[in-house]
């Protein structure tokens, strides 16, 4: 059965359109069934906990994803494994909701193996490539060879690097208050309107999505058919999925009227409570600096200075 | 304190040639508590964004005189300068709040003037107190209710120390609870902290007995500027208008010989009045007559055993309730109870965790919303959510463009439906240039293309004036009338309730606790206030004078007139 497979035409052309086609629709329904769209939600928001990484310095929690992103290009890809490893002790600390972990891995693994995935199949031809699988001539009007080793390694190391600052940024959202997030922008003279832009986007976000499904389901009920076929139902799909991108127009519309609606009160809002009056902004809470900083602070320090000592010793660094 | 002068005050918002304001000249005391009432479009946001300064510099258009704080010229002012001495609340709290917890919401404008510290904490801490909000301090505003979360925006603005705070309908977004919790903290400032209030506010009924002075307002003008007892001698003013007067003001309008010319403001006063009276004795006798409930002849909706949890939250316990063909049952009960989630199981937007739900004698088929549309239609309570097109003619094309295949063709023509929801004449108009009720009347119109049977209306009344409102319900009854449909209205206005309802479904803690014809469910006073349900001022009334005996309850001030009156005429003969 198997030597049919990987022997006959018919049997490599299967095996082919089933590598090149499984993993694109296998992704979005992983993320429709794991997530939806009112589970993302729970990867942008503050979740409020008391746990050391809560009350850690907030400039350490805006520092850290930039340099842990830095970190993550000079290094090879095992190395940025290990960095994304280092990168999870703060979450292990963080001990983040069920839901927030269910979400946080599915936006995580998706991508990840969607760039293996597309790094596998499109590495493109070099001497030297080693194939896992060749494709048959029948599937090679898709533009690759096939499988290849080298492409799976380097996709693996692309992802790592993508995952190391988004493990890092994630926890500054987790954990840090806009009130921190505006201070910490104050204190590193950024302009606070940046701040303020950042923690109503975060102040925001939550309810855009309840007003993306409240959408969906005011078209729905005008008549406007989202449902789901089952997933044997295969000649639905298409109608499916031609419905739900012709409904994004639709919804872009109403959401950007009503977002422009409620800034505008927002915006009211911030004049009349004298945001930008003043050049010294005073917080209420003045950060006092505690051992926990410092050993953040030092841990941060630790791993720049040995990273940049592997790095110089050509140890672990990229093969340009 | 200093006063608010305005001077001559006229404003055209860009593009319109008819002024919202017109000449107004107004001179608000200090510790004055002033209620701007009037009907939608008069002019009355526009007035408090003006008092507020943020009219002309934040809010655009053409301005004509001025306003004037302590002698001082807003105009002359900076927002934040302005801000310092008049404080403004709007209308939906959730748009107002910027930070996720309470401390950091109400010390973010301290914080922006770059006062010292110890007086930021000082101001957080007295707003905090004087809002009864202490306790929530270190809470996320995600977790408070929506009466606690306008509660924190009034804080936010009493943290800039203002000597005048302007709110603009703060109470249409809540339930009575909340509004309750709002109107209360109102009232402290003013009697307590004497500080000015100018509350632009539908509900005359729930804040007449606590303000010093009512202005109403019509194209921009003030047609009436009295102290309460006397706004309301030229009751034909008020009605031509379109606002509703209190309940009580309308009833002693209807007894001269027992009120004479005082007019009471709340039901203690007219109860106080009616009690030597041969009223009450004639009200215990035979208030209202017994009405009984139809029979249920054929079920159009039906929960059963219906239990509903998200994660360990559980919202519904074991409902069991049908409703029947022709039915108008109101649905009502504290924010949180329930409602929401009990009608949207109906139209398949979720499954219930135990028990059944079925639509005409068939189970709701969960997640398939636009098939469950065809036999139940769901008008949200933002009715601008379900507007979709640019003209009201294509509005109502959107749902035959978009029909599912293998339905049955539709019952009515574009035309019919635009004859059905009176909006022939406007076909051509953008939906977001009709007024609130004829976009409810639209969204209506669009839900009725596909022939329903049954409708849920999901606070249809909110975000309306009360003579708009009227006009509403009065159309949905006429549609009922009309194309024999079933309502189930989710609904926080008792007044609603009481005048148009057949039956009253109350919800506590997702449970149905009463359900019954409205006369007898707002006799019972008590279990209502334990389910956060305020029955309206003549129910109350009636319930007071007759100590809770009477098992039914007059609805209406005409029904209440009538028992009374139909006595006297017996002793008469």
């Amino acid at each position: 059965m198997f030597s049919m497979l990987t022997e006959t035409l018919l049997g490599r052309t299967f095996l082919g359109y089933l590598l090149m086609f499984a993993v694109p629709l296998i992704l979005p329904a992983l993320f429709v069934k794991l997530i939806g769209f009112q589970g993302l939600r729970h990867l942008f928001s503050y979740e409020p906990k008391d746990t050391a990484i809560h009350r850690v310095d907030p400039r350490l929690k805006i520092v850290y994803p930039v340099v842990i992103g830095i970190l993550s290009v000079i290094l090879n890809w095992f190395y940025v494994f290990l960095l994304l490893g280092v990168s999870l002790i703060p979450w292990l600390i963080l001990r983040p909701s069920l839901a927030r972990i269910r979400v946080t891995l599915t936006m995580a693994i998706t991508p990840v193996i969607g760039m293996i995935w597309s790094q596998g199949m499109f590495y493109g031809y070099h001497p030297g490539v080693h194939y896992l699988f060749v494709f048959p001539w029948t599937i090679r009007w898709f533009g690759s060879v096939g499988l290849s080793i080298e492409g799976l390694y380097y996709g693996a190391e692309q992802a790592g690097r993508m995952l190391v600052p988004a493990s890092a940024s994630l926890i500054l959202l987790l954990s840090t208050k806009p009130s921190d997030i505006i201070w910490a922008f104050y204190k590193f003279r950024f302009p606070p309107v940046a701040g303020f832009a950042f923690t109503v986007a975060l102040r925001f976000l939550p309810q855009m999505i309840e007003r993306v499904t409240l959408l969906q389901k005011a078209m729905q009920v005008r008549g406007y058919d989202l449902s789901k076929p089952r997933w044997w139902q295969l000649n639905q799909w298409a109608g499916y999925l031609r419905r739900v991108f012709g409904s994004i127009p639709t919804i872009t519309m109403a959401l950007l009227i009503q977002s422009l609606r409620t800034t505008s009160v927002m915006a009211l809002v911030a004049d009349a409570r004298a945001f930008g009056s003043e050049k010294q902004r005073v917080t209420l809470q003045e950060y006092q600096s505690t051992s926990a900083d410092r050993i953040g602070w030092g841990a941060l320090a630790a791993l720049v200075i040995l990273v940049v000592g592997l790095v110089s010793m050509h140890i672990g660094n990229r093969q340009l | 304190m200093p006063d608010i002068t305005i001077e001559g005050l006229s404003f055209w918002y860009p593009g319109s040639s008819n002024p919202v304001l017109r000449s107004l000249d107004l001179k608000i005391a200090e510790g004055e508590f002033v209620l701007v009432a009037g009907a939608s479009g008069c002019g009355k946001s526009t007035l408090a964004l003006a008092a507020a300064g943020l009219i002309p510099t934040r809010v655009q258009g053409f301005i004509e005189g001025g306003v004037r704080f302590g002698g001082k010229a807003i105009s002359d002012m900076q927002v934040h300068e302005i801000s310092q001495q008049i404080g403004m609340v709007f209308q939906n709290p959730d748009n107002q709040i910027i930070h996720l917890d309470v401390e950091s919401e109400v010390a973010f404008g301290p914080e922006n003037l770059g006062l010292p510290r110890s007086e930021i904490a000082g101001r957080v801490d007295q707003a905090l107190r004087m809002t009864g909000m202490e306790a929530f301090r270190k809470r996320s505003t995600f977790s408070l209710s929506g009466g606690q979360k306008q509660r924190i925006t009034i804080a936010a603005m009493l943290a800039m120390k203002p000597k005048v705070l302007i709110l603009d309908e703060p109470t249409s977004d809540l339930d009575p609870v909340g509004t309750q919790e709002v109107l209360k903290v109102l009232k402290e400032l003013n009697r307590i902290h004497d500080m000015t209030i100018i509350l632009v506010e539908h509900k005359i009924d729930e804040v007449i007995e606590w303000v010093d002075r009512v202005l109403l307002m019509d194209q921009g003008s003030v047609v009436v500027d009295s102290p309460p007892r006397q706004a309301f001698r030229n009751l034909q003013t008020w009605d031509s208008l379109g606002v509703i007067v209190p309940q009580m003001v309308r009833l002693a309008a209807g007894l001269p010989d027992i009120f004479g010319s005082n007019v009471p403001l709340s039901v203690e006063e007219a109860a106080s009045a009616l009690r030597g009276s041969n009223c009450v004795k004639w009200l215990s006798r035979n208030a209202v007559p017994p009405v009984p409930l139809q029979p249920c002849e054929t079920t159009v909706l039906d929960w059963d055993n219906v239990q509903l949890a998200y994660d360990n939250l559980q919202v519904l316990h074991d409902v069991n309730l049908q409703i029947s063909s022709g039915e108008w049952v109101a649905l009502v009960g504290a924010n949180g109870s329930g409602k929401t989630s009990l009608a949207s199981l109906v139209m398949g937007f979720q499954a219930p965790t135990g028990g059944s739900v079925s639509c005409m004698g068939k189970p709701v088929c969960v997640g398939d919303i636009s098939m469950q549309a065809q036999k139940v239609a769901y008008l949200f309570q933002a009715a601008d959510n379900m507007l979709f097109e640019s003209t009201v003619q294509r509005e109502f094309g959107f749902g035959f463009r978009h029909r599912r295949k293998g339905l049955d063709g539709m019952k009515y023509t574009i035309e019919q439906l635009l004859e059905i929801v009176d909006l022939t004449d406007l076909k051509e108009r953008n939906p977001f240039h009709l007024s609130h009720g004829q976009r409810k009347r639209l969204a209506i119109g669009a839900l009725l293309a596909s022939a329903p049977q049954a409708m849920i209306l999901d606070e249809p009344t909110t975000g309306q004036d009360d003579g708009h409102a009227a006009l509403f319900l009065e159309f949905l009854q006429q549609l009922r009338g009309k194309l024999g449909l079933t309502y189930l209205m989710i609904t926080h206005d008792m007044i609603s309730v009481a005048n148009y309802a057949s039956r009253v479904v109350v919800l506590r803690d997702g449970k149905v606790q009463m359900s019954g014809h409205p006369a007898y469910v707002f006799a019972q006073g008590t279990q209502l206030a334990a389910s956060g349900v305020v029955p309206p001022p003549v129910a109350r009334l009636h319930s007071m004078l007759t100590e809770g005996a009477c098992p039914s309850v007059c609805l209406n001030v005409g029904q209440f007139l009538q028992a009374i009156k139909s006595e006297e005429a017996l002793l008469h003969v």
